[in-house]
């Protein structure tokens, strides 16, 4: 969405998500070839990291679905990117993505859980009697009792049961703190039981839910073992624009539980892994053992904090030791897999123009590099944490993350890189390793291929560690945080450890018991000059090699300011560079629900496990998240402030305030639904002077503000005998620049400002006949200048498609289609056609087959006449350029639950 | 110890009756709720299951059985006692706050903290079986005792012995709420000829 029309990214955002449900969120993308990576990041608003999913491609549209549990009344936030060959991005929202990642609303379902803003609401001690939850109960046995006898802030006429969602309260009977119902025989099948209340403040108190089965008796061994799994198969088999994409994919899961323990594997094998890349390939076992004991074995996600590992994928093993009191989390395995080459020509080898020589005899030296590469990455680490009499927490942690520098085969033998006219004596063309270096050696000139220190990525070394303290209060509606962290990192490993002696003269030529410290000509200490003594590293390197590397290349060398320790030691230790914290106060009173937050990321603080960290920041954040009207109104406001003043030469540090509003009103079953989210935000880096560059001035000040808005309202309605629901969704972003009366009128303020608005109206009619038909419009303005003229190039995309369901032969068959237009209207006008059609057959209770065939035409008006050979099928303006097919495909799916 | 709400039947097979006070036997039903000093009586073929509020502690009385329910609230927990005068029992004791859990009989007490036992009380004496945790099992009349654990058994009679030996397998009772209702059930279904489908069901012992 950045570059042109042809890097496009095309997104509707959904007007909002509900709480516990998964949401499906779809994109499309108007480039020509296929994205290599599609994917979907997500989080909780103001986490530190975000959690990943593959998109998947159904015909001209690409979907991923956010898991259910995400959906908190928090909200969510999320970010799309499309990674196109030589590193191309594109990405919603499209500025500043993984900053200002787009915020989506959540909405409660019609049946509201336990979540509240920022975790759990006040629970109350209530005992389930009867059922068990989960047990297997006769028909005519059914009673439902719960004791209240340690829930004494529970205000009894405030209880209200509901059995399959269904009010049941009048026929209950609550006496003395023992509520029981007894239903009648209730039909075979899973059956949930809901307990709502309030305290005697009439706040509204986490409800107990649970469900039950009702049945017969299983059969000894299906007492003792119940298992459960499915198995999915994909085939697509896709033309786009001319290129084949053939894609196999089986997916499955197989789940055993033996009352015990649980036994649970995921497995996706892709016909996508490639060696070149990293896995797409999953599979990954967890076995339990209670509440007390999880081993995860392959790809996994553990958690340790925000500042370490946060749901990074893991392959290897995980254990999750809880005994209560204390907690011990132990991961080994590793982030990547070793790549020896990106495949392809040019994947392994690439030869460096830059760093020829000529030799004393007038030949050439020609420096070939080795590229495409990724070390193997592996991770170990673990967190011991406890709570204590539910007052106190505490956790210490340690991690360490290496690149194995021997995992990467040093020299590739049939990998194929380009020569050029630059390297004498050898034809321009496409070499082996052997083949090049023959050449060149035969024209009289030397190849200068390394076998370990390559001008790219160098291997790394890091370890975290911490510690996190916590308190509780008032019955857990009152929670205090406080989580320090401190890395050290080495971003070059390949020379391995130094010793003292080492460390001494790396950077100076002086054996002199200091790092840094030169002399002038006469001897004599130069001053100014940064030196740090070796005493003051009490450690011996060599010892501690296996746990971290040591040399030059590590930050921090020595990880406090000792000049600052003297006059302001606690100051220094807080303001360590390569030091991460936060303390957070969280409070839940009076249907408010209120973050008050302090986090702190240091320049140098590196956790090569949470890529998403973004360090040199500091950020307060203060939020509410209020219900009103019973819980029907839910306003969220909050102010975040973030900037990188961390340390004190910071110049011109950059200021963002962000005020965010959201506000939800849901009237009621059947009723309209609302929704307006508001964010403004104001950037600031204090520069008032423009800056130098060579002879010139260059305009490096700013002082902006966005303001993103969102409204959206969904109303039911019925109409006949057809349900409808009809959404309107409008939404804006504007750009000010307030520095504008002080700019030359050659600059260019960068920013584009855009409009969205949909409409959609989905139907449900008594036949089964399911439409949605949705228009909508995105419209941008992008500002580029003409030499002194500032033009803002309109883009407008205009969306239309209806889709329809229909269930056939008792069910047995789902017949779905769609029909979409998407109109582009910016320097040149393009239509995208595209049709979908297929059915899933459920052939028996626990099999089912779908198929779906898609096909989208591109029509470009404006190629009849520019004389030019825009599909390069060497014939201009033929009909073909004009109307071609843009992809086509079919998608044959196969899936078995047992 | 009268008079205090402290149990509620879960589960009711056969014929039961439950005795307040100075009252004559009631039929019981699933979800009567306990008061202590309540008597409950099983006739043949009958089960009761019942829970106590504070803990979920678990009481099940097989036929031809009587226990007397007792327990005294407090703001924690309940102290919970039971009379048994005949029969057989199984107590499934989650882990006690306050006291014991006490099982009397004429000749026996067996108390504990939180574990899984039957005990079978008839004229002989008394009969438990450890099923899990440790039970402290004691003759009233010698006043000497025993710890009986998960798969031992101890007899207590009435000259004042009380010894434990292995469990024979053989002797565990079935536990009627392990399995089913009691009740079996045929269910066959018919279709008319517009295919609208009607159950018959025939319910039996």
């Amino acid at each position: 969405m950045i570059n042109g029309q042809t890097r496009l990214l095309h997104h509707t955002p959904p007007p909002h998500g509900t709480m516990g449900e998964a949401l499906t969120l779809t994109a499309s993308s108007l480039e020509i070839s296929d994205p290599i990576e599609t994917t979907l990041y997500y989080r909780l608003p103001g986490s530190e990291s975000y959690l990943e999913i593959d998109f998947i491609k159904t015909g001209f549209n690409w979907e991923a679905t956010i898991p259910g549990f995400a959906l908190t009344e928090a909200g969510l936030e999320y970010v799309i990117t499309f990674k196109f060959s030589r590193d191309r991005l594109v990405s919603f929202p499209e500025q500043d993505p993984f900053n200002q990642p787009h915020y989506l609303s959540v909405i409660p379902p019609k049946s509201q859980p336990s979540v509240g803003v920022f975790g759990e609401l006040p629970s109350a001690d209530v005992i389930i009697l009867s059922p068990e939850p989960g047990a297997l109960v006769d028909q005519n046995s059914i009673l439902i009792a719960a004791s209240f006898f340690s829930a004494n802030k529970v205000d009894p006429a405030s209880v209200q049961l509901y059995v399959d969602g269904l009010n049941v309260s009048a026929f209950m009977i609550f006496e003395d703190g023992i509520l029981s119902y007894d239903p009648g025989p209730l039909p075979n099948g899973t059956h949930s039981v809901e307990i709502k209340m309030q305290d005697y403040d009439g706040e509204s108190i986490s409800p107990v839910n649970w469900s039950f089965n009702v049945g017969k008796e299983r059969q000894s061994l299906s007492d003792l073992v119940r298992y459960n799994g499915r198995l999915n198969s994909r085939l697509s088999a896709e033309k786009l624009s001319g290129t084949s994409l053939n894609i196999a994919e089986v997916m499955g899961n197989f789940n055993v539980d033996v009352q015990w323990a649980k036994l649970k594997t995921d497995l996706r094998l892709t016909s996508r892994e490639s060696p070149h890349t990293q896995p797409h390939n999953r599979f990954g076992a967890s076995f339990a053992m209670g509440d007390i004991l999880d081993i995860h074995v392959g790809d996994h996600y553990p958690r340790f904090s925000p500042f370490t590992i946060d749901g990074k994928r893991v392959r290897g093993l995980g254990l999750d030791a809880n005994l209560k009191w204390i907690r011990l989390q132990y991961i080994s395995g590793d982030l990547n897999r070793a790549v020896h080459e990106r495949g392809g020509i040019g994947g392994g080898y690439r030869l460096i123009h830059g760093l020829t020589s000529t030799n004393t005899d007038g030949s050439k030296t020609y420096y070939l590099d080795r590229t495409g590469f990724t070390f193997k990455r592996k991770v170990r680490g673990f967190k011991l944490s406890t709570e204590l009499f539910s007052r106190i927490k505490a956790g210490v942690n340690f991690m360490s993350v290496r690149d194995d520098s021997t995992s990467v085969n040093r020299t590739l033998n049939n990998s194929i890189f380009p020569s050029d006219t630059l390297v004498l004596g050898v034809t321009p063309g496409n070499y082996t390793y052997d083949e090049f270096n023959s050449l060149l050696t035969a024209a009289g000139h030397k190849l200068d291929a390394p076998t370990s220190h390559w001008a790219g990525q160098k291997p790394q070394d890091n370890i975290v560690f911490g510690f996190n303290l916590g308190a509780i209060f008032d019955n857990r509606k009152l929670t205090l945080d406080f989580d320090w962290q401190m890395s050290l990192h080495n971003k070059d490993i390949w020379d391995g450890v130094m010793s003292i002696a080492g460390l001494d003269t790396a950077l100076d030529d002086s054996l002199d018991g200091y790092i840094g410290l030169q002399y002038d000509k006469d001897g004599n200490e130069i001053t100014g000059v940064t030196k740090i003594s070796t005493d003051q590293i009490f450690i011996d390197p060599d010892k501690l090699k296996d746990l971290f590397i040591i040399n030059t290349n590590m930050t921090p060398l020595v990880p406090i300011d000792l000049n600052a320790f003297g006059s302001s030691p606690i100051s220094s230790i807080i303001n360590m560079p390569s030091s991460a914290f936060n303390i957070k106060l969280r409070g839940n009173y009076a249907r408010n629900s209120i973050l008050v937050e302090y986090r702190q990321i240091g320049p140098e603080y590196v956790s090569l496990a949470n890529p998403f960290l973004r360090n040199n920041t500091r950020q307060f954040t203060i939020s509410d998240r209020v219900s009103l009207l019973d819980r029907r109104m839910f306003l969220n406001i909050g102010f975040k402030h973030l900037d990188n003043k961390i340390l004190r030469t910071t110049v011109t540090p950059l200021n963002t305030n962000t005020f965010f509003m959201n506000l939800t009103f849901l009237m009621g079953p059947e009723m309209p639904t609302f929704v307006i989210n508001y964010q403004s935000i104001g950037k600031n880096n204090e520069k008032t002077q423009l800056d130098s560059v060579g002879s010139q001035t260059v305009d490096l000040r700013e002082d902006s503000k966005a303001a993103t808005s969102m409204m959206a309202v969904t109303m039911p309605f019925t109409s006949g005998d057809v349900k409808q629901n009809l959404t309107l969704n409008i939404g804006s972003v504007t750009n000010l620049d307030n520095l504008t009366n002080k700019r030359s009128v050659t600059y260019l303020f960068p920013k584009t400002d855009s409009k969205t608005s949909s409409i959609s109206l989905s139907s449900t009619f008594p036949s089964q006949l399911k439409t949605v038909a949705l228009i909508s419009q995105t419209k941008l303005e992008i500002p580029s200048m003409n030499g002194t003229e500032l033009i803002k190039t309109p883009y407008t995309w205009t969306h239309l498609s209806l889709t329809a369901n229909q269930k056939f032969f008792q069910d047995k068959m789902l017949a779905r289609g769609s029909i979409s237009l998407l109109n582009s209207k910016s320097h040149i006008k393009s239509q995208l056609l595209g049709l979908r059609a297929g059915a899933d057959y459920r052939i028996q209770d626990n099999l089912s087959a779908a198929i779906m065939g898609q096909i989208r035409f591109n029509y470009v008006p404006s190629y009849k006449k520019d004389k030019v050979d825009n599909d390069g099928d060497g014939k201009i303006d033929n009909a073909s350029e004009v109307l071609d097919i843009n992809s086509s495909g079919i998608i044959l799916t196969l899936q078995y639950n047992f | 110890m009268g008079g205090d709400r402290i149990a509620i039947a879960t589960k009711v097979i056969g014929k039961v009756q439950y005795i307040r006070g100075d009252g004559s036997g009631q039929s019981l039903k699933k979800g009567h709720i306990f008061e202590s000093g309540d008597i409950l009586k099983t006739e043949k073929g009958g089960f009761a299951a019942l829970l106590f509020i504070d803990d979920k502690t678990a009481l099940k009385v097989k036929e031809n059985s009587e226990v007397i329910i007792s327990g005294k609230r407090s703001a924690q927990a309940i102290a919970k006692e039971i009379n048994l005068n005949g029969g057989t029992i199984r107590a499934q004791v989650n882990k006690q706050k306050k006291g014991d859990f006490v099982v009397r009989t004429s000749v026996s007490v067996a108390s504990v903290k939180g574990t899984d036992f039957w005990l079978i009380s008839n004229e002989a004496g008394d009969s438990l079986i450890g099923l899990d945790g440790i039970v402290g099992f004691s003759n009233l009349i010698s006043g000497e005792s025993i710890d009986i654990s998960s798969g031992k058994s101890g007899i207590s009679t009435s000259d004042g012995s009380v010894q434990s030996f292995k469990t024979d397998p053989k002797t565990i009772p079935e536990d009627p709420s392990d399995t089913d209702s009691g009740n079996q059930k045929l269910e066959i279904e018919f279709k008319d000829a517009s295919g609208k489908k009607k159950t018959l069901i025939i319910e039996y012992n």
